[in-house]
């Protein structure tokens, strides 16, 4: 094999792509999705996570009662003098609903005829409940009476049996982002694949390169290669693109920095991340070689990469479903989405890694092993 | 050739992206913390990684310095007694010490009560209570107290305080929702005091429950809490014939006769609405009510006297009211009632011991800096109209300064008199009625220069009435001298332009160069100084803590000082030429000398009785409001420590 030759090869490929605007400006604003993806949902995070209800009370809270609410959220009291003025700040919408307190009797004044008006009694309810609770245990102890022995006859424990750092709004964004970074290395590689299987066929170049002294082992490694550095290339772009974007939404959006997300993450996780987006282009490279090689024109090869798009979405399907994501460690594809998300997600357990690791080389070496023979066969050149 | 260079490049500039951004994202994650919340990310990590001990209610920097002195005392004090030294000291820790004490029980104020149950009608009781008083000096009826006039520093006269319902609880706190649980402590405290007594626990309740109505009672009637944050409320003078009208079922001359005050014709009256109330109780009507309600108020103040079994109650309301508390040890007790009654000896033998001269050179030479910023401050201020200008001049030129410990100290434990073999009941009662005598005799005299608290406690003091800053002994152990200037600046420093600057915060400014109660201000200055306080105590109000608001009225005062302190040390650093990293020095010291973690209850405790601000919001806000910190850690807009500079608050 004459290594002069695949680089000749890798270089023409890469020129291919990078000098067709058309195919250029498939990939170029990739790695952009992220940063856009994290903060338009950043965005709608923000606007789910309505800000706390405004709520007017005639009278003022005590500091139990303001340690309450602070526990509950979501609530935000404002004194009025008069159930006037509590009225009139109702009806011009400066408030959700409002409280009156006469005596020992407190009011709720809602419209529960909504999700929200029920969400409000909900929680105004949670806190009249507790603050109840606070004052009835203050006079059981002024009585000397063990609260414990009116309210904890019989104790209730939770233990959360899931990951303590887990969060549902980050799990998401973060899955969203991984399947992102595995979508981009299938759709940059598949550009380049397409290019150099069918654009060869189509524009009718192949024929003329295989008169050139270049065996067909060295043109298939040669856009292998390419195909497999395109896709890491941009897999890799798009990963430097994640964490500052993750940074930038908790510095825009609240509700992100309520999550408490950290992105600062270790070398050794880098570094994997980084193995890990490089062997899966060579798999993905692969493929998409092995689905495009037998097409005639751009259109069939790109519609035979379409099952390729689903795999990478796997994850974060498995991740709503909340189904245990294990058995499909072995998936190709879906399984470094996998991977990379137990990485970002600090749950990296070594066996899996090494199953992932491990099947994806298999899996490229099949993949070479397959598209070498594919492309060995006449009929795959020339049809 | 020129392909693999530009692979090469394209393969390093993808690594340095990368690494790029990890470090962006690493520092911004460091600074994020510092420009949202400047106190966490100096004290944060320390603060996470130790955890609060079980019988503690947290940690501190200052506590843990002050827990080192404690110690200190501890042995100091066993020294003391082991070597036979202090007779008096002695003898009052064999007194907790006896079998004695165990063995008596109740007995020690068994015959006061006796005369209380015996009464039959009011007039019976109140005899009993002048008698009790004549010898116990409670103040069951009147609260006295002799302190500085506050029109004429040159003598003392009599305040009258309100009832107290004690354990710090004040009345005006009684009947006030943000108080209940330690309301309903203290009553179950009570409970099992008299169950202790003998009474069963029906009646138990029964009897605390009626006296909780009589102190509400008493309490709607009374000041509230927010009328102390006047401290002219404070100044009411009256004359004997007025008090016998407020006090009319008493006799007043008789009682103020037993409490040793038959001279006196004039007191300074604090809440005459408290006395009304309690006066309208004294009568036959109630006779039941009010024999129950001074014969618990016996016990509880005398429940440290009496045998473990109440000593170990009055243990468990502590651990109660703060979420945890130290276990009853004998040792233990009997070393802190020796220490609490024997501090005049005890700090300023430790004070000798540990205040070096370098100590005092170095804090006159910061107050020397303070005291001259704040002259030259005020000199230039463009808000304060000459005359003002001028007084607080004269104010700060008049500063009594005290630093360490006095070169000479009258040492009163020597007059206690205590007999071996006493009681610790009797030797309680010898050292209080001790202490209530000088206090009396210093009526109409001129006060004396008394060091306002122990020597050996981290603290220091601005006193309004004589016009002193005062820094005990104890501040040597915040004081290293590996230490930058710019760090002692942080720490040391900030507490010395505190004090100064509380001659004149919202009740500092009221009293003038010799301490008296005057109105030295013009009108136009004290509008814009109460322009600049309302918008301070707006500014605090708006910080909160495990969801309470801070009480930007109750802590306006300390806040005032704490927003002034910084702005003194800032500029002192600022003539000394200090570099960026000088600056973070100071910041960093001042943030790490307020670092503390305490369990909930605690933090909510303090809320409630503090007059400073939260530790943390006392370093944000204070920061947040200084135009150099900004500029040092380059604060934008979008960061939380960010106000604009129409919100920063400070009244110089």
């Amino acid at each position: 094999m004459n290594f002069n030759n695949i680089k000749i090869t890798i270089r023409k490929e890469i020129r291919g792509v990078l000098r067709d605007k058309k195919a250029l400006s498939q990939v170029i604003f990739l790695p952009f999705m992220v940063p856009i993806f994290i903060l338009l949902f950043g965005f709608m995070f923000q606007i789910m996570d309505k800000t706390d209800y405004d709520i007017g009370a005639n009278y003022d809270l005590s500091n139990t009662e303001n340690v309450i609410i602070n526990e509950i959220g979501e609530l935000k009291f404002k004194k009025y003098n008069s159930k006037e003025e509590l009225e009139k700040a109702y009806e011009d919408k400066k408030i959700s609903a409002y409280i009156i307190k006469e005596d020992k009797t407190y009011t709720i004044y809602c419209d529960t005829t909504g999700n929200s008006g029920q969400m409000i009694s909900m929680y105004l309810t949670s806190y009249l409940d507790a603050y109840n609770k606070s004052l009835a245990n203050d006079y059981l102890n002024s009585q000397d009476i063990d609260p414990d022995n009116v309210y904890n006859i019989v104790q209730t424990k939770t233990e959360n049996l899931g990951d303590e750092n887990s969060n549902s709004l980050f799990t998401i964004i973060f899955s969203m982002s991984v399947m992102c970074i595995v979508m981009i290395i299938v759709q940059s590689a598949g550009v380049v694949a397409t290019d150099a299987t069918a654009g060869e066929k189509e524009r009718g170049t192949l024929e003329t390169i295989l008169t050139f002294p270049v065996k067909s082992k060295e043109l298939i490694t040669g856009k292998y290669i390419a195909t497999a550095i395109f896709g890491a290339t941009l897999g890799l772009i798009t990963l430097a693109f994640t964490f500052p974007s993750i940074l930038m939404s908790k510095k825009i959006f609240p509700v992100i920095e309520k999550m408490n997300i950290n992105v600062s993450i270790k070398p050794l996780s880098i570094l994997l991340l980084i193995v890990l987006i490089i062997i899966t282009s060579l798999l993905v490279a692969g493929i998409c070689l092995a689905l495009t090689g037998k097409s005639k024109s751009f259109k069939e090869a790109q519609s035979s990469l379409q099952i390729l798009s689903f795999l990478p979405m796997l994850p974060y399907f498995l991740e709503i479903l909340e189904i245990d994501s294990s058995i499909f460690y072995v998936v190709p594809v879906a399984n470094c989405g996998l991977a990379l998300n137990d990485i970002i997600m600090n749950k990296v357990n070594t066996t899996s890694m090494l199953i992932i690791i491990g099947t994806t080389i298999l899996y490229s070496i099949a993949i070479i092993y397959v598209v070498s023979k594919l492309y060995k066969s006449e009929k795959t050149l020339f049809s | 050739m020129k392909n693999k260079k530009g692979i090469l490049i394209g393969a390093l500039s993808l690594i340095i992206l990368i690494a790029l951004s990890v470090f962006v994202i690493n520092y911004s994650n460091a600074q994020n913390n510092l420009i949202d919340d400047y106190y966490n990310y100096i004290n944060g990590k320390e603060l996470d990684k130790r955890e609060i001990e079980k019988d503690k209610v947290g940690f501190s920097y200052l506590g843990d310095k002050q827990e080192e002195i404690d110690d200190d005392i501890d042995k100091l004090t066993k020294e003391i007694i082991d070597n036979n030294e202090n007779r008096n000291m002695t003898i009052l820790y064999d007194s907790v010490k006896s079998n004695r004490r165990n063995n008596e029980g109740i007995n020690p104020i068994k015959k006061y009560i006796t005369k209380i149950e015996n009464s039959k009608d009011i007039n019976a009781l109140l005899s009993a209570i002048y008698e009790i008083d004549n010898e116990l000096k409670m103040g069951l009826l009147m609260n006295p107290k002799v302190s500085t006039d506050y029109k004429n520093s040159e003598k003392n006269i009599v305040y009258l305080y309100p009832l107290t319902v004690d354990f710090g609880l004040d009345i005006q706190m009684f009947s006030n929702p943000d108080y209940s649980s330690y309301r309903a402590l203290i009553s179950k405290y009570r409970i099992r005091i008299l169950k202790q007594y003998g009474y069963e626990e029906k009646e138990a309740r029964k009897i605390s429950n009626s006296i909780n109505t009589m102190l509400d009672d008493i309490a709607a009637s009374s000041k509230k809490t927010e009328d102390y944050n006047d401290i002219t409320t404070y100044y009411d003078v009256i004359d004997r014939d007025n008090l016998k009208l407020i006090y009319s079922n008493i006799n007043v001359d008789n009682y103020l006769n037993i409490m040793k005050l038959s001279k006196v014709t004039k007191f300074s009256i604090v809440d005459s609405e408290n006395y009304k109330a309690m006066n309208s109780y004294l009568n036959n009507s109630r006779i039941d009510l009010l024999k129950n309600y001074f014969k618990v108020k016996i016990i509880e103040t005398y429940a440290q006297t009496l045998s473990d079994d109440y000593v170990k109650l009055m243990y468990g309301l502590n651990s109660e009211i703060n979420g945890a508390g130290e276990e009853y040890n004998l040792d233990k007790y009997a070393l802190t009632l020796v220490e609490n009654a024997f501090d005049d000896v005890i700090s300023y033998k430790y004070a000798k011991e540990n205040f070096t001269d370098k100590n005092r050179q170095d804090i006159n030479k910061l107050i020397k800096d303070i005291v001259n910023y704040y002259k030259q401050d005020i000199d230039s201020n463009t808000w304060l109209s000459k005359s003002t200008k001028d007084k607080a001049i004269k104010k700060l030129d008049s500063l009594k300064i005290r630093v360490g410990y006095p070169d000479e100290m009258v040492f009163h434990s020597n007059n206690y008199n205590l007999i071996p073999n006493d009681s610790l009941f009797q030797n309680i009662v010898k050292i209080n009625n001790y202490s209530y005598n000088y206090g009396i005799g210093l009526i109409d005299k001129k006060p004396s220069e008394v060091w306002p608290f122990s020597l050996a406690t981290i603290n220091a003091f601005y006193n309004p009435q004589d016009n002193s800053i005062n820094f005990p002994a104890a501040l040597y152990k915040i004081m290293d001298d590996n230490d930058s200037e710019y760090k002692l600046l942080g720490s040391v420093g900030f507490v010395i332009a505190h004090e100064v600057s509380h001659a004149f915060d919202n009740s500092g400014r009221l009293f003038d160069d010799k301490g008296e109660l005057n109105d030295w201000w013009t009108k136009e200055d004290v509008e814009e100084f109460d322009k600049r306080k309302d918008k301070i105590a707006d500014y605090y109000s708006e910080y909160k803590v495990g969801g309470i608001n801070v009480d930007g009225v109750k802590t306006v005062g300390e806040n005032i000082a704490d927003l002034g302190a910084m702005k003194c040390i800032t500029s002192i650093a600022e003539s000394r030429e200090a570099t960026n990293e000088n600056y973070k020095d100071l910041y960093s010291s001042f943030a790490n000398f307020f670092s503390s973690k305490y369990i909930d209850q605690y933090s909510r405790l303090l809320i409630a009785m503090d007059v400073h601000s939260p530790n943390n919001v006392r370093v944000n806000a204070v920061l947040s409001s200084n135009d150099k910190f900004y500029d040092v850690y380059n604060i934008s807009r979008y960061d939380k420590m960010y106000k604009s500079t129409d919100d920063r608050v400070g009244i110089w």
